[in-house]
Formats: C-alpha cells, sequence, structure tokens
C-alpha cells in the first residue's frame, strides 16, 4: 500500500471513531413536539425533552405543537389531590342520596300499614312503626341538610323553610298519607342545592401552559426572552438569514488570532506539542492540571499517530488524488457489494459531476508567487477572494444547494452502499495494511482519536465556560419576558420560534431554550421541563477560525506555537433526510513561520482537516518562502472562542 | 281524623275513650281557648290523614278537667293551650306548641309512631 492508502485507512478511522453514535431512542409521545420548517422548504417534526440537545438549524422557523388534551392529562396527574369536600358535606349528600332511594321503601310500607290497619287496626301497630321508622330517616338528612344551608337562621325561619318545602308532602295525598312525590321532589331539591355547593368546592382551576424562550448568545452571559406569539409581548425583531458560506475573514476571528500570536511568544518552541499545549493550558486553569495532564497527553498521541500519515496529504497537493481514489474503488471492487456500487462509484467520482475535484488544490500552489510578502490573514483574504470569484474548489459551484440536490439520489445510494461495503472495505484496508505494510498506524490513529475524544469532551466544555461562550446560566436567573402570560389548555396554545429574528450575530454552537411551565389556574402544577436547542448550519457552510497552532517542520522535532487562521467548509446533511453526516471539515489554512532566519517574513499555506466543530485542526502544508525542506505539519486547538473570552484576560 | 269534642256528653267522651284506648293510634289532644288554637287543629288535622292518626280538639271545659284525656294535660285549665301527642300506649310523646308548622305535627305523628 502507498501512503495514499495509509491516508484512506487514517481517514477511515476517523470516520469510524467521529461518525458513530447510538441510534435515537424510540420518540415517545409527548404533549409538546416541535416541527421545523427550514429554509430549503424542507421541514421534520421532532420532541426534545429530556435533556437532549436537538440541533435546528439556525436559519429555521420552529412551530412549538402542544397537545392540549394530553397536556391536560399530564397536569392532572402532576395536581395536588382536589380540593376536598368537607366531610360533613359529603355526609349529608350521602344521607340524601341514601334517603332519595329508600322513599320506595317508605312508600311501600306505608301501603303496608294502610293494608294492615284496613285488616285488622288493633293489629296494625308493627306495620305501621315500619313505616314510620323509615319514613323518619328520610326526613332526619333532610332536616339537617336544609338546618345546615341556613347558618344563623332562627328556629322559627328553619321550621318555615321545612314546612314550605314538605309541608305539603306530609300532608294527606288523594288517598291519604304521604304524598310521596313532593318528599322526593324535596329530597332532589336539596341535594341539587348540595351538589352545586360542592361542585364549587370542587371546581378544578383551569390548566394552562405557559411557555418561554431565551436564546443564549455566545457574546452575552445572559439569556435574551424571545418574542413567542400568544404568551409574551417581547418585541420582535427584524428577519435575518445567517449566510453560511461566508469567504471572508471575520473581524472577530481577526482579534482572536492577535490573542493567539500573544500567547504563542509566551509559550515559545517546545520539544512536542503537548508539552506546549499543556503549557499554555496550565497558565490558564492551573486547577485543571489533572484534566489538562490527560488532554495533552491525548493530543500528543494523536499528533504524533497523525504526523506520519498526515505526510501523505502531500500526494493530494501533488495531483495524484486520482491514484487513491482509484485504490479505493480497487478495494470496493474486491467485494459483491463493491462491484453492485461500482456504476455509483465511477459516477460519482466523474469529474465532470463537479461534486469533488481535488485536482483543484493543485492550483493553490500557484499562488506562491502571490502570497508572500502578505500576512496570514492577508494571505487567507486573497484565496477566499479567489475563490469567491473564479468560483473553483470545494467551492463555489459544490456549496451549492441545488447541484447538491442534484446529486443528492446518487450520494443516497452511494452511502447506503458504502454502508455495506463498510466491513469488506475495512477488512481489505486490514488485508492491505497487514501484508503490504506490516502493520500500519490506522488502528493506532484511531485509538488516539479516540482517547483524544474522550479526553477532550470534559475539558472542552470546561473551556467553553470559562471562556463565556456557553457560560453556565440557572434558569430561575432568566428574566421574565415581558407581559408572559398563560395559556389555557382550553384554546389553541401552538406558537412559534422564528430562529430568523433572533439576532443577525447569532452563529451556530449557540443555544436555545425553551421553557415550559405546567399550571394548574395559578397554581404551578410542576417545574415543567426545558427543551435545548442547538444551533447549526445545515447543508454547506464555511468560515474562517482561528487557532493556536503548534507546527512541526518537516524533518525537524520541535513545535513552535503559532496562531493559524484557517478556512474550512464542511456538509452537515439536512436531519432527517437520510444524508450520513461526516463530522470533519476541510479547507485551508495560512500561518506565519519562522523556518529561515534570513527571511523576515514566511508565509504557510497548508491543507487542513477540522475535527470537533473545527475545535481541533490538523493540518499539512508548505512554506511558500523555501524551496527545501518547506514542509510542516501542524496540530491546533481552538480554545479561545470569542472575543469576551480567555483572549481578553 | 278530626274530632272536634265541643259538648261534654256520652258520645264524646266514647269517642275520646276509645281513640285513648285504642293499641294502634296515635292521639293529638288538643286544649285551649286561645287565638290561634283553631289554625292550629286545622294544620294538625292535615296531618291526620292516615287513620290511625287521630287529633282530638276539646273544646268543652268539662272534658278538659274531668274526662279520659284530661290526665294528659299539665294545667286544667281551658285558658292555657297544650297538645300532647299520645303514643300507641298513651304516652305523651311530646308536647307541640300552638305555632308548630304543619311539617313539624306531621314529623312529631312519625316520630311518635316509630316509637312502638
Amino acid at each position: 500500500m502507498n501512503p495514499h492508502g495509509r491516508v484512506l485507512a487514517s481517514l477511515a478511522g476517523l470516520l469510524a471513531g467521529c461518525g458513530g453514535g447510538a441510534s435515537p431512542p424510540p420518540q415517545e409521545i409527548h404533549p409538546v413536539s416541535f416541527v421545523e420548517r427550514q429554509e430549503d422548504g424542507g421541514e421534520r417534526s421532532f420532541v426534545a425533552e429530556g435533556g437532549r440537545r436537538v440541533e435546528v438549524d439556525l436559519n429555521s422557523l420552529l412551530e412549538i405543537r402542544v397537545d392540549e388534551n394530553r397536556l391536560a392529562e399530564r397536569i392532572d396527574s402532576g395536581s395536588p389531590a382536589s380540593p376536598t369536600v368537607p366531610t360533613g358535606l359529603q355526609d349529608r349528600v350521602d344521607a340524601l342520596g341514601a334517603a332519595l332511594d329508600a322513599t320506595e321503601e317508605a312508600e311501600a310500607l306505608e301501603a303496608s300499614a294502610f293494608r294492615s290497619w284496613a285488616a285488622d287496626p288493633r293489629s296494625a301497630r308493627s306495620a305501621i312503626a315500619a313505616y314510620a321508622r323509615v319514613t323518619t330517616a328520610i326526613l332526619d338528612p333532610f332536616e339537617e341538610a336544609v338546618e345546615a344551608r341556613m347558618p344563623g337562621a332562627s328556629s322559627g325561619a328553619r321550621e318555615a323553610e321545612l314546612d314550605r318545602i314538605l309541608g305539603s308532602g306530609l300532608a294527606g295525598g288523594p288517598r291519604g298519607g304521604i304524598q310521596w312525590g313532593v318528599v322526593r321532589d324535596a329530597l332532589a331539591g336539596e341535594l341539587s342545592l348540595l351538589g352545586a355547593v360542592m361542585d364549587t368546592l370542587r371546581e378544578v382551576p383551569r390548566p394552562g401552559i405557559q411557555i418561554r424562550a431565551y436564546y443564549l448568545g455566545s457574546r452575552t452571559s445572559e439569556g435574551l426572552p424571545l418574542p413567542l406569539a400568544g404568551y409574551n409581548d417581547e418585541p420582535v425583531g427584524e428577519r435575518s438569514v445567517v449566510e453560511k458560506v461566508v469567504l471572508a475573514v471575520s473581524e472577530e476571528e481577526r482579534q482572536l488570532y492577535d490573542a493567539y500570536g500573544r500567547l504563542a511568544v509566551q509559550v515559545g518552541a517546545k520539544s512536542s506539542a503537548g508539552a506546549a499545549l499543556r503549557e499554555v493550558l496550565e497558565a490558564e486553569f492551573d486547577q485543571r492540571r489533572a484534566a489538562l495532564q490527560e488532554l495533552a497527553e491525548a493530543a500528543e498521541g494523536l499528533v504524533r499517530s497523525a504526523a506520519g500519515d498526515l505526510e501523505a496529504l502531500r500526494g493530494l497537493l501533488d495531483g495524484r488524488v486520482n491514484d487513491l481514489l482509484n485504490e479505493m474503488v480497487e478495494a470496493l471492487k474486491a467485494s459483491e457489494a463493491g462491484r453492485r456500487t461500482e456504476s455509483l462509484v465511477m459516477g460519482f467520482l466523474d469529474p465532470g459531476a463537479g461534486i469533488i475535484d481535488f485536482s483543484l488544490l493543485q492550483g493553490f500552489s500557484d499562488l506562491s508567487q502571490t502570497l508572500p510578502g502578505q500576512s496570514p490573514a492577508g494571505a487567507l483574504s486573497t484565496l477566499l477572494h479567489l475563490l469567491d470569484r473564479v468560483g473553483r474548489i470545494p467551492s463555489a459551484s459544490t456549496l451549492r444547494g441545488d447541484v447538491w440536490e442534484a446529486h443528492l439520489d446518487s450520494l443516497r445510494a452511494l452511502a447506503a452502499s458504502v454502508r455495506d461495503l463498510e466491513g469488506p472495505v475495512r477488512n481489505e484496508l486490514t488485508r492491505l495494511i497487514g501484508t503490504e505494510l506490516g502493520g500500519l498506524p490506522s488502528p493506532v490513529l484511531e485509538e488516539a482519536v479516540q482517547r483524544f475524544l474522550r479526553a477532550a469532551a470534559p475539558v472542552r466544555g470546561w473551556l467553553d465556560d470559562l471562556a463565556g461562550r456557553r457560560g453556565t446560566l440557572l434558569l430561575s436567573d432568566l428574566p421574565e419576558p415581558r407581559g408572559q402570560r398563560t395559556i389555557p389548555l382550553a384554546s389553541q396554545a401552538d406558537t412559534e420560534l422564528d430562529l430568523q429574528r433572533l439576532p443577525p450575530t447569532r452563529t451556530a454552537a449557540e443555544d436555545v431554550l425553551v421553557r415550559f411551565t405546567l399550571l394548574s389556574g395559578d397554581e404551578v402544577v410542576d417545574g415543567g421541563w426545558t427543551d435545548r436547542l442547538r444551533l447549526k448550519a445545515f447543508g454547506w457552510s464555511a468560515r474562517t477560525v482561528a487557532s493556536l497552532a503548534f507546527i512541526r517542520r518537516s524533518g525537524r522535532s520541535t513545535y513552535v506555537p503559532t496562531p493559524v487562521l484557517s478556512w474550512v467548509a464542511r456538509y452537515r446533511p439536512w436531519p432527517g433526510s437520510g444524508g450520513k453526516e461526516i463530522p470533519l471539515s476541510f479547507g485551508l489554512s495560512t500561518a506565519t513561520l519562522d523556518f529561515s532566519e534570513e527571511k523576515e517574513v514566511e508565509l504557510g499555506l497548508a491543507a487542513t482537516v477540522g475535527i470537533l466543530d473545527d475545535w481541533a485542526l490538523l493540518g499539512y502544508g508548505w512554506n511558500l518562502q523555501e524551496t527545501t525542506e518547506r514542509g510542516f505539519f501542524f496540530f491546533s486547538i481552538r480554545f479561545l472562542t470569542g472575543p469576551g473570552g480567555l483572549a481578553g484576560s | 281524623m278530626l274530632h272536634i269534642l265541643d259538648t261534654a256528653d256520652a258520645r264524646s267522651r266514647t269517642i275520646l275513650e276509645k281513640s285513648l284506648g285504642h293499641p294502634s293510634r296515635i292521639v293529638l289532644l288538643v286544649k285551649g281557648d286561645v287565638e290561634g288554637v283553631g289554625s292550629f287543629v286545622t294544620r294538625a288535622s292535615d296531618m291526620a290523614t292516615q287513620p290511625w292518626r287521630d287529633v282530638i280538639w276539646l273544646k268543652h271545659p268539662d272534658l278538659v278537667a274531668d274526662s279520659a284525656g284530661s290526665e294528659y294535660f299539665e294545667s286544667p285549665s281551658t285558658d292555657d293551650f297544650e297538645a300532647p301527642l299520645l303514643g300507641f300506649r298513651d304516652q305523651v310523646v311530646t308536647r307541640l306548641p300552638m305555632d308548630a308548622t304543619g311539617f313539624r305535627i306531621g314529623r312529631a305523628f312519625l316520630d311518635a309512631e316509630a316509637a312502638e
């Protein structure tokens, strides 16, 4: 296997290391869902509860759909026990109900007493008594109910009320005896009155929902309340679309570049990139020495493992990319799945398709006559200007959505085939590496990447927090939106959040919080929940980033810290599109070098691969002023993330 | 049934004695030559449509002073209103006031009957 094969194997390792991830758990039926309406006309639905941060495009419109019935059920289950009806009241209701039920028996007993009297008056006493006992048991709760609903009334008034309601009922009916219809009406009337009282006591406050949304920008440590139709009166901002492909060096990155330059001077040359990195970080964060030590060691391992393989990037720039691709095709052909896919792959690689034309990278070496003498920022600006003007490179044409769309179907088919091929390809590469090169660093590099990712995870979040990029915000500290209202669940509770009305300076990797609070009347039923949305730029995006690089000249062993300015582009498939995301970005970097003591200004230009959202960059390039030993490798970490962050400290 | 005994003759005494001596009758005795007694008797009569209920208004002073019912009154004077309600065993179950409503009178009859 030639070096290109090693690069392929290394990238395969990187992809395997970065692109994996467990499938999301099946979505539960949830009372609130989002519909993301994307700028390209696509849409997708998702739920976000549970703290899982969901990525949304920073130019999308989010509809927040509330399932009122499901939410009302949730509120019911979370509500404190329904107001308790006073025991006495409930007892009266129960007794009146029982009395009402007993009227039929009493009526029958009364008839029996009449019959008994008619048969033998002198022996009717028991029958009369039985009728009377049941009847008095009916009248007792009636009297108690009337008395209870007339607190404070005189006994005369209560007697008058009893007589008004039931006096005629106890008086003789047509055939003598009690008028049971009147008695039943009287009991039912009291029950009705008590029922109304109980309904009042039992009245469950109307369930409602409050929704608050906040933008957590990287330029502020506070949450900005966002307007939500119906829920608050926050002013609606002007609509702005974030340009995702930026072909210019931002002022912010220029400032960061200068800050990295000052740090680089402080650090000085080191024997290893890890040592240099550790010194920089430890100076800033002495309390995190152990974590930084681990990160530095992991970085050192990554650098050591990647350095040899990245040497092969020279091959890309030497115009031998077709050899590399052909080698990959040959590997694919070696499998059954590969034979099925061959035509697709060949079509994809057709230079006429204009999707990826690596040979265009060769053109950049021609700039060596024009770039020397410029600062790295100036040189990168020149490059980007050229890219924009001539429409070349992973560039203008490939960054256009319509071009990508035209090939989407074939790419999807290719992606599916590649997935099928993963095993055969891996086996083939392993065989080649094992038999022809006696085992090579691909597995080692893959392991190094994994170790670096593990070490970077906690440190990265911590650095981000310290840099103020995503400062820790307590939910309780978020300001109350103006005119915040509760929307009853009996009405339409849907709303929408237009991300295009966020500040035009919004960028990827910022967050939007959507807080849901459930209420029963004015009472908060539970703490609700907060959905976290991470702004991302889907589709093609490109930007310039500054970072602190540790550069090692080919053939030398020392690492020199140098600020680097990079332009990196990546493609993120829209969520739900079926596309497979490659968690890498590709681009160019410029840096000031000092290879020669004779030359005052030396400019380096390097092909660059970014990982972890460009938090770490790897690159290989040339000193444009040198003619011999001009190659260099660099590894950088972009740990200063904003003008308000560590760069200013 | 309502009995207004305004004479102290044998017929009146017989009615009174039969009623009081009946094992299955509830008897409300009424006396008193005062304003309102007639209204009371009317209300009581309305509550005595059951054949085992008797309302006996002793209008004649001799019946009040000397008859089978005289022993149930606390005062022998006809000037004073009294309305003792007698149970099956001719025991005084309650004494109703003159302003007792129809409901209260009917309820009193039932209580007396239930206390068999």
